[in-house]
């Protein structure tokens, strides 16, 4: 496949600049360390309530940022514990979650390199992500990486999660792009890859471990490591 | 008394201003009808006479004419006069509502003044300010015009303690330019503003600013003949505040200076002084004053407002002693009081019919005298002996900070240092006393970890005679050039902050301290900020740091870690995962472990109403708690004012918190302190 020089090379976050699961697993593990500690809540139990509601809320709020808010679940776990009032505790766990997350936060391997390699070459970068405004902000803040973003549109500021077409569009328009202008760079084939082949025509990239992830229509690379994507990007230096 | 309060309190809950109201017609009819002809008259007329000339100053004729006449108060009360006499020019009325009316508005000032200062019910407030009896008699029946100068001076505490002091300093001048005697507070206020070591920079400024107005609104007054005239023939203010005395043998003894220059001394002797104790120690000097001179009734008004703010302070209990003191001075004012001296026919004949008593008006007043001193002797417990500051500043708090070399103890005394003030802080650094400096070969073999390295021996007397208040020479290390000097003369202040390698390691020096804090830092974080400071600040070689590190670790473990168990409050300050990474200091994380944790529960509870950071708490054989994320400044200086309801009284008003980990020890460090200070008190 030959590459052009993109306008615009398009991220998602979560999983891409860094490792959510590793994050979030350590902040969860934290929130129920917390309880256990200070309330005698078993971490097998907060464990239980924590997958019931995740499925719940997921069920209820389909497709929308809020489906994955974290105070919602502390909330409704702590509801089914009969822990009230709980007010106070529902904010403190929040909060700890967040902390917790943050610190845990670093970007993948060459990561900051090959964003500073676009930069260089005038080449703008967008980020497209599921969740809440506030929160996926402040995780670039810690990701040190403010510098680099120059837009970030989340799927609370147009009322529905990727895929919808809805965050893909708000992108093009804020970075005035065309279609087959961008890159678009991912984990998943389903929330990243896929529509932006088809709303944009980017050139995707599926970011993955597991170098024989199946390549469809949708995925035109798959990678590992942040410098493979710094050897192409080479190319039109 | 109390009763009658509470009772009253209910009854009139929601018509405050009715109440205020009726209060006013009658205090003003009181005025208009039943004034005149009484004691003060001619005050009156003296008014007319200099503002009819639009004077500042009685011509000559007048004077001769009337020679009994007497005004013996300053230019301002003049000046104060003047609008709505010259209202009573144009409009024809009577100068007698007038001057009723200038009192009035003085008062209902004065009112209002208190209700914005003190924390009373609007009707407690009302009961003991409004409708007083002694303010009453003295000003709306007798026509004394205290309550003018008394304004000034409940204006001048009330800018004194919202840090107005310029205003403050404006308003003293004027008090005391309307009555001369009001100087007698002027002391009291210098030795609070200096006393005070929180406001203590505010002193110069009040001083220049007191003197300056002093001399401009008294200035004019000097220079009058006729003035002087009239200052001196007050019978009330000359004589009897600094001539009249006890007759002693052949001597006469002036009882007012004498004991006026005691309780100065007295006041001085307390030492660190907060706002409410230089209220109650205005309060009593007054109340002795007044108590142990014959002075005009008017003098009694000062006392209403001093006595409401201080009263303020104290439980039910405690009220009953000074409801007493109250009734006492107003019996004296009805009764046997100066004005029974000074005009005792009008009294007996006129009013009261109490004739009889003036054969055995020396044995009434010697009682009076006695229970006055009784009282004032209490009250002198009550107010200075049993107030909390007081109690807790009768030594100096020592704040001991042990734990490794580079693990942030000046960080920590300095970020003390700056929100508890520089006035405040004495600072020992262990470093000092190294038994050799740096240059020597010993080094090589020995590290400073070794408590045979260091004079503690010499530490500790150091340390002991600070403490006892004697003038000391300590010891400092000068990092840069190795070498050891002295700090002369250096003297104890309310905290010491000691700062060393080894403070918790030996009982003798550890149990000096007041608090205990070990700090600890994590090891990869440590080497970080040592290199960092060891060649930046200190000046040593790269390699030289890293090999003195990896020598010490024998000694670290043997020596310093020891110390961990002694101490009752650890902090430990760790960085995040991705610090390596990330390089973010603020977003470091501590843990502190407590031997004392009963504010963490209320810490936790105010971290989430005020910031986003993350916590947990752990309660058992360590009661730790760990903070996660970064903490703003503000949030900061909110929490610690949350979590210290005393906390104007500790802290600088312009205390410098830090934001971030920094700031999270300082906070940490300060409740700490903070907790062990307010054990004090019992």
């Amino acid at each position: 496949m030959i590459l052009n020089k993109p306008k615009a090379i398009l991220f998602d976050l979560d999983n891409t600049f860094y490792s959510y699961t590793k994050s979030h697993n350590f902040a969860l593990k934290k929130v129920s360390l917390k309880l256990k500690n200070e309330f005698g809540i078993s971490e097998a139990i907060f464990k239980k309530h924590y997958q019931i509601e995740n499925k719940k809320i997921k069920q209820i709020l389909k497709n929308t940022s809020s489906s994955h808010n974290k105070f919602l679940y502390f909330k409704n776990i702590l509801e089914r514990l009969n822990f009230t009032p709980y007010v106070r505790m529902a904010i403190e766990l929040n909060n700890l979650y967040w902390e917790i997350f943050y610190n845990e936060m670093y970007p993948f391997p060459s990561v900051n390199e090959f964003l500073n390699d676009i930069k260089k070459m005038d080449i703008s970068i967008g980020v497209i992500t599921n969740y809440d405004t506030t929160y996926q902000f402040k995780k670039i803040l810690c990701l040190g990486l403010e510098n680099e973003i120059d837009y970030l549109v989340s799927s609370e500021e147009v009322g529905i999660d990727k895929p919808s077409e809805k965050p893909f569009l708000k992108m093009m328009k804020l970075l005035s792009l065309k279609k087959s202008e961008s890159w678009m760079i991912g984990d998943s084939v389903n929330h990243d890859l896929e529509p932006a082949k088809k709303i944009m025509n980017s050139v995707t990239f599926l970011f993955s471990n597991h170098e024989n992830s199946k390549r469809n229509n949708y995925v035109d690379f798959v990678f590992s490591d942040y410098a493979f994507l710094r050897s192409k990007l080479s190319k039109f230096n | 008394m109390l009763n009658l309060i509470n009772n009253l309190n209910t009854s009139f809950k929601s018509n405050y201003n009715l109440i205020i109201f009726i209060v006013s017609l009658i205090k003003l009819s009181t005025a208009v009808f039943f004034f005149s002809p009484l004691p003060e008259q001619h005050y009156i007329l003296y008014l007319q006479k200099i503002i009819n000339n639009y004077s500042i100053f009685v011509d000559h004729d007048f004077i001769i004419e009337n020679p009994e006449l007497h005004f013996p108060y300053g230019l301002m009360m003049i000046i104060i006069f003047y609008p709505f006499f010259i209202l009573s020019n144009i409009f024809q009325i009577s100068p007698d509502l007038s001057y009723f009316g200038t009192l009035f508005c003085a008062d209902l000032l004065t009112f209002l003044i208190l209700g914005k200062m003190v924390n009373i019910t609007k009707s407690k407030l009302i009961l003991l300010f409004w409708m007083n009896p002694i303010i009453f008699i003295v000003t709306y029946y007798l026509g004394f015009n205290d309550i003018i100068p008394t304004l000034f001076l409940v204006l001048t505490i009330y800018y004194l303690q919202i840090h107005k002091y310029f205003r403050s300093a404006l308003a003293i001048s004027i008090a005391v330019s309307c009555k001369f005697s009001m100087f007698l507070i002027i002391p009291v206020l210098i030795i609070y503003l200096y006393q005070n070591k929180l406001v203590r920079h505010n002193l110069t400024q009040f001083s220049i600013y007191s003197f300056f107005f002093l001399i401009i609104l008294n200035f004019p007054q000097f220079f009058n003949e006729i003035s002087i005239q009239m200052f001196s023939k007050n019978p009330n203010a000359l004589e009897s505040i600094f001539v009249k005395g006890i007759e002693f043998g052949s001597h006469t003894l002036l009882v007012m200076p004498i004991f006026y220059s005691f309780i100065l001394m007295l006041i001085w002797n307390i030492g660190r002084l907060n706002f409410t104790l230089f209220l109650n120690i205005s309060f009593i000097l007054f109340l002795t004053i007044i108590f142990l001179i014959n002075s005009s009734p008017g003098w009694y008004i000062w006392v209403v407002p001093l006595f409401i703010l201080f009263s303020a302070n104290f439980s039910i209990k405690d009220n009953y002693l000074i409801s007493l003191f109250v009734i006492l001075i107003f019996i004296e004012i009805m009764l046997i009081g100066p004005l029974g001296f000074y005009n005792i026919s009008f009294y007996s004949v006129n009013l009261f019919k109490f004739n009889f008593l003036k054969q055995y008006i020396n044995i009434i007043h010697s009682v009076f005298f006695a229970v006055g001193i009784i009282l004032i002797y209490r009250l002198w417990k009550l107010g200075i002996n049993e107030n909390y500051y007081f109690k807790i500043w009768r030594k100096p708090f020592l704040i001991g900070v042990s734990g490794n070399s580079g693990v942030g103890k000046t960080t920590l005394t300095k970020n003390l240092e700056e929100v508890l003030g520089q006035n405040s802080v004495t600072n020992v650094k262990g470093d000092g006393y190294h038994v050799w400096d740096r240059n020597r070969l010993i080094w090589q073999t020995m590290t400073h970890l070794n408590p045979r390295a260091n004079q503690l021996d010499e530490l500790y007397e150091d340390v002991r005679n600070l403490i006892f208040g004697k003038k000391i020479n300590i010891k400092a290390y000068d990092h840069k050039s190795g070498k050891k000097h002295y700090i002369n003369n250096v003297i104890v202040k309310n905290f010491v902050l000691l700062e060393g390698l080894h403070i918790l390691i030996f009982k003798k020096l550890r149990e000096k301290c007041d608090i205990k804090i070990f700090m600890d830092i994590s090891e990869k974080l440590r080497r970080d900020l040592k290199i960092d400071r060891d060649t930046k600040q200190r000046g040593y070689k790269k390699l030289d740091v890293l090999n003195k590190i990896k020598k010490r670790k024998v000694d670290e473990i043997k020596y310093i870690e020891t110390q961990r168990k002694f101490s009752d409050l650890v902090i430990n300050v760790k960085e995040t995962k991705n610090y390596s990474y990330v390089k973010n200091k603020e977003r470091l994380i501590v843990e502190i472990i407590s031997k004392d944790p009963t504010y963490f529960i209320k810490l936790s509870e105010v971290l989430t109403k005020i910031t986003n950071i993350g916590f947990e708490t752990n309660f058992g054989i360590e009661n730790k708690m760990t903070f996660y994320g970064h903490i703003s400044k503000t949030d900061v200086i909110k929490v610690a004012k949350e979590m210290m309801s005393n906390y104007h009284d500790i802290f600088m008003k312009n205390a410098r918190w830090s934001c971030g980990a920094k700031g999270i020890v300082q906070l940490i460090s300060s409740i700490e302190v903070y907790q062990q200070i307010m054990k004090r008190m019992n």
